[in-house]
Parts: C-alpha cells; structure tokens; sequence
C-alpha cells in the first residue's frame, strides 16, 4: 500500500517522464524525415542541375558541327560524305568535358557511328544493348532523340575506372541524317555527395536529441529530488511533532506523579502523624479509663498502617529521595530493595557529587536504572551485576550491565516472553530521545549491557539549591 | 530552677507540631520553647533561642532539613540536632549522619522513644532508633560517600578561583571550617591536590 507522498509522487513524476519520452521521439523522427527530405531536394537539385549541362553541352556541339550535320543529298558524292563523316568522327573524338564526358553518334536504328570512347563499337548495330539491370539503352536514347530530346537514365561502365556506374543520357537528333547525338553524365558521385551532407548533418542532429535528452531527465531528477527533500522535510516535522508529543505526555505523567506523591506525603501523611499524636495524647488523658484507651490503641495502630500504606504509595508514584537527596541516593535505595529480593551480586559505583542534573534527565536516568534492575532480576538469571555512573565521552550517563543469559535486542516486544521487557526498554530509549540523549543496548548469551546517556551539557550548578 | 530540656521545633505542618508539642510538653522534662516551618525560619530560630536539642523535619519549602542541619552543625559543631522524619530509606539517615545531626528518629515512633532521644541527645550521647540501628545494619555498608551540599558549595568555589578565607567570608563560617570541608572533599573524592580538584569540579560542571 503506497502512502499518499508517494503516489503524488508517482503522479507526478509518470505523465512527466511519459510526455519527454514522447517529445523525445517525436524530435527525432522529425528530424530524421527532415535530413532525409533535405537529402533527396539536394540530390534533385544536383540531377537537375547535371541535366541541364548536358543539354547544354550538346547544343554547343550542335552548333560546332553545323556544316557537318547536314546531309546534302543524292547529289553528294560517297567521298564527300565519307569525308564529312570524318571530319565529325575527327572533332567529336576531340571533344569531351571533366573527365569521363565526351560525345557518341548513333543511327536512328542502333548503329554507332561515332564513339570516342569505345571504338569497338563503331559500325555495330546495338539497338538491344541492355544494361545489367536488363534496360534497354540504346533504343530509349534513340526515342528519346526522336521526341525531340530527352533524358536517360541507365548503367554504364565509366571510362576512367573501368566501373559499372549510373549515368544519365541527353540525346537529340544530330542535323537531318536521322542520327542520334549523346552524352552522358555518371551521377554516382552525387550519391557520395548526398551522403556526404547526411554524414555531416548527423551530429547536429544527434547533439541536438542529447540535449533536449539532457533537459528533460534534469527535469524529472529535479522534481524527484524536490519531491524528495519535500517528503523527507514532511517527515521530519511529523517525527518532530511526535517526539514533542512523546516528551510532552511523559513530562506531564512525571509532574502529576510527582504531584500527587507530594500530595499523598506532605499533606495526607503528616496529617496522619499529627492525627496520631493527638490519639496518643488523648489516650494519655483517658489513662484511667482502659477501654477507652484500647480503642484508641486500635485506632492508633490502624492510624500506623494507614500510615505506611500511604508512604508506600507515594514512594511507588514518584521517589522523594530522587529530590530531596538526588539520583546517586534513589538508585542505592533501588538497590537496597533489590538486594533484600535477590541473591545476585550487584555492584554500585556512584559519583560523588549530587544536584547534577535537571529534573527531566534525573527522571530519566532513574527510571532507566528501575527498568534494567526489574529486567535483570526477572529475566536474566544472572549472578552478577554492576551499575556505574560516570561521565563517558560526550555523555553523563549509567551503564549497567550483568553476566545473564542476554536477549534478542533487535526482536524485543515481538516474543511473548519479552513483551514486558521490550515495552520497557522502548520507553527508556523514548525518555532518553527527547532529551538528545542515548541509549545503547548490548545483548548477548553470556550478559547484557545497557548504556543510558543524556548530554554532558546537561549538567549544571544546581544555584537554586544552594543560595 | 528551670531545667526542663529546651527544644526547638522545626516542621512545615502544623497539626504534626501541635500533636508533637503536646506529646513533649506532656512528658514533663521538655519545654517547646519555639516553633519554625522551614529550614530558614528553622536557622534564624535557633539562633535566636538557643535551644538544648532541635528537632528538625526533612521535607521543608524553601531549604529542606538535611541542608538547614548542615549549616547549623557547620556553624557550631556541638549543636544537638535530631532528625525527625517519615522516610525510612538507609539513604536519608546516612544523609542525615553525615551532614552531623546526632539522631534520626521516625514520625510513627511513640511518645517514650522520641522523649527518651531528646533526653539523650541533649545528654551528648547520639539516638538512633533501634528499627533505624536494623536499617542502617540490614546491608553492609556500600560507602556512599557523595559530597554534601555545603562541600559541593566549596568545591564550586575553590574551581572558581577562591581562597579558604573568601570561601569563609562567603559562606559566613570560620576559616578551620572551609579547611575541613576542603580536607573532606579530597578524602570522599581521592584527590589530594587542589588542581585535580578543580579538574573535576569543571568536568562535572561544578563551575559556571
């Protein structure tokens, strides 16, 4: 079952991380489509771009051979022709542009006519060459020609490496002959290009998905973290408030003890002592008459027994000794009574000044020594034991320890057999709390130990007492 | 002609003092000369009417028996001083022994016992109830040896830096006395020279 602070928590903390995550993927596959959109425009741009050269290019050679391209009829002669012929074999062998640019020459039915490049191919019809991707070149480039001009696209093996690559073909029909004029460009390099950009873009964009990644976990650690300390802060002011609680119900069980022990012995038994004489001097005056005199016997002894009952019950509510003579003295007179009780050797070592301490602590310190001897006589069959007061480090404080069977310090109150003794040594540990003071408690099968401390700061020159 | 023993008494409850009286007064050889209700009145009393033995309760308002006792027994050693109490814990009566009163008597102890203290007292002896002689042999004596209040005073103001003469002028007692307590102290403590003394007296916070 969650607390309230951590379901807020869970509330609050969940949608959070749920709405970065899904920023966060949303960014970056809108940034992936974004360098992926850009990547293809600037491909097109290139193409677009390398298309344009192409025609360009052979317009220029067009115009360049424009006394060459045309056929002049049945009136010329097979000389004539064949010397025009290669007159344009001669210039378009000449001519290229970067390096693997140059110009061919087909028929209108696949024969070449003119290659710079490939000269095997020269008087060979190639009207079904097929790239290796099985697309016709040779036709497509001729339609092409006869729809006026036209691009291309297709395999080729370029001239400078000797590697198949993609290219793209401009043809147009070369002056009346019904031939074909083409160049091509290979556009694998635009691809590297492309890529290039891609490459360059994908730290930007990664950098960019890190940071926005960056912000948001420093969000959620940010309202974890407050929300947190804020829990941690709440907590705090509860315990606080309990602690006060605590100290305020064992300081008010303390005072109203203490009060009605004063009561019980500074009103009700001396009244009973004054009530006593005035029997007995009534019993004196009455000298002759001896029933009467019996009868205040009786009234007199039953007075005696009151008398011890009510100085009992005072002493048992709050000890007077722990005032009037002070804490070394209360715990010998606990000691006394345990040692009419038991057999088991118990060793006391005072300290020798008195009026040490507040009120609060010599409660405190009292009740701890009450507690561990009604624990050692009850539970630990000891044989021996000692009770030393004493300043220890920072503390002023008692240690009693004995040589008994010991107990489970971590599972008191939970067996039955050490309910009592745990309820106990809770409330000693409680008293000493509050106070900021210390109660360390040591067990094991061959004695425990107990070590009840309030601060040394505590003790102070009791001026109330002395002048 | 009147040698009736002289006595003082010193109880913050009136019906216990009149009760008392009477019982006293009855026996003949006793004179209630004077009546206080606390340990101060308790002082002023008795040196005001000088009288041969002073019963004196524990429980008081303003300054309780055991400490009135000691001052009075430290202003004139040879003041016949009995304790009269309702507490029978071992720690009250050696309390009472030590600060130097010369008997404890209970309340509920009858009219013979508490006239025959007096007279005993007042003849220099010491009375100790036999039920108080049973307590105070019940158990071996543990040496409780806690320094009384008048030397806690002096151990106080020896750390602070003062001489036997201004703890004397302080305190309002003679030089010899502020000797012993000092030589009383140093026996109950096992220390024999002054700076361990005051070492001591700092750390149990005997010093402002």
């Amino acid at each position: 079952m969650m607390n309230f602070n951590r379901k807020l928590m869970v509330l609050t903390v969940l949608p959070m991380i749920i709405a970065m995550c899904t920023i966060g993927y949303w960014v970056t596959h809108q940034t992936h489509d974004f360098s992926t959109s850009q990547a293809r425009e600037f491909k097109h741009a290139l193409i677009a771009h390398r298309k344009q050269q192409l025609h360009d290019y052979v317009s220029i050679v067009q115009s360049a051979v424009g006394h060459l391209k045309q056929d002049i009829g049945p009136l010329a002669t097979i000389t004539e022709e064949n010397a025009k012929i290669a007159e344009l074999t001669r210039i378009l062998n000449v001519i290229e542009f970067s390096e693997d640019g140059y110009f061919y020459v087909y028929d209108e039915h696949g024969n070449n006519i003119i290659h710079p490049r490939q000269p095997f191919r020269v008087g060979k019809n190639w009207i079904d060459l097929k790239d290796s991707q099985g697309k016709a070149v040779i036709s497509n480039l001729v339609s092409q020609a006869k729809a006026g001009g036209g691009y291309t696209e297709y395999l080729w093996e370029k001239p400078s490496s000797g590697v198949i690559a993609s290219k793209i073909g401009y043809s147009e029909m070369l002056g009346n002959r019904n031939w074909m004029i083409g160049t091509g460009a290979y556009i694998d390099d635009i691809d590297q290009q492309v890529s290039d950009v891609q490459y360059a873009m994908a730290p930007h964009i990664n950098s960019t998905v890190v940071t926005g990644a960056w912000i948001a976990g420093s969000a959620v650690l940010f309202v974890f973290v407050g929300g947190l300390l804020f829990q941690l802060n709440e907590k705090k002011l509860a315990d606080d408030k309990l602690r006060a609680l605590t100290r305020r119900i064992v300081q008010t069980q303390d005072e109203e003890r203490r009060r009605v022990s004063r009561e019980l012995h500074d009103s009700i038994s001396q009244s009973l002592v004054g009530l006593k004489y005035v029997l007995e001097n009534i019993q004196s005056d009455y000298a002759l008459m001896p029933t009467a005199v019996e009868r205040l016997k009786s009234g007199v002894s039953h007075l005696d027994q009151t008398l011890s009952e009510v100085t009992r019950i005072s002493r048992n509510l709050h000890p007077s000794i722990l005032d009037d003579i002070g804490l070394m003295a209360a715990a010998e007179a606990l000691l006394d009574s345990f040692r009419q009780r038991t057999s088991i050797d118990i060793h006391f070592n005072n300290v020798k000044v008195r009026h040490l301490l507040p009120e609060e602590a010599r409660t405190a310190l009292y009740r701890v020594v009450q507690e561990a001897l009604t624990n050692i006589e009850r539970h630990s069959r000891a044989s021996e034991a000692s009770i030393t007061f004493g300043i220890r480090g920072t503390w002023f404080g008692v240690t009693i320890s004995d040589n008994g069977v010991g107990f489970n310090v971590d599972d008191q109150g939970r067996e039955s057999q050490s309910v009592q003794r745990g309820i106990g040594l809770r409330n000693i540990s409680e008293r000493l709390d509050y106070l900021h003071g210390i109660c360390e408690i040591k067990s094991s099968p061959s004695g425990t130990q107990i070590f009840a401390g309030v601060p040394k700061s505590m003790l102070r020159r009791p001026i109330a007492t002395w002048e | 002609m009147n040698n009736k023993i002289r006595v003082l008494l010193v109880d913050d409850h009136s019906l216990v003092l009149d009760g008392l009286k009477i019982r006293l007064q009855r026996s003949g050889i006793i004179d209630v000369v004077g009546e206080a209700s606390d340990g101060l009145s308790g002082i002023e009393a008795a040196e005001r009417l000088q009288p041969d033995v002073i019963l004196m309760d524990i429980n008081m308002p303003s300054m309780n028996g055991i400490e009135a006792t000691e001052i009075l027994v430290e202003r004139n050693s040879s003041m016949k001083l009995l304790v009269l109490s309702i507490h029978d814990d071992r720690e009250y009566i050696l309390d009472v022994a030590r600060v130097g009163a010369k008997g404890y008597i209970l309340k509920s102890a009858s009219a013979d016992e508490m006239v025959a203290a007096i007279k005993t007292v007042h003849e220099g002896g010491k009375h100790y109830s036999r039920e108080i002689a049973d307590i105070l042999l019940s158990q071996s004596n543990h040496g409780s040896t806690t320094l009384t209040t008048r030397e806690q005073i002096v151990i106080s103001l020896l750390a602070a830096g003062n001489s036997s003469k201004q703890m004397a002028k302080e305190l309002g007692i003679s030089v010899r006395t502020v000797e012993t307590h000092r030589r009383n102290i140093k026996t109950k403590l096992g220390i024999n020279n002054t700076p361990d003394l005051v070492k001591y007296a700092i750390l149990y916070g005997l010093t402002n």
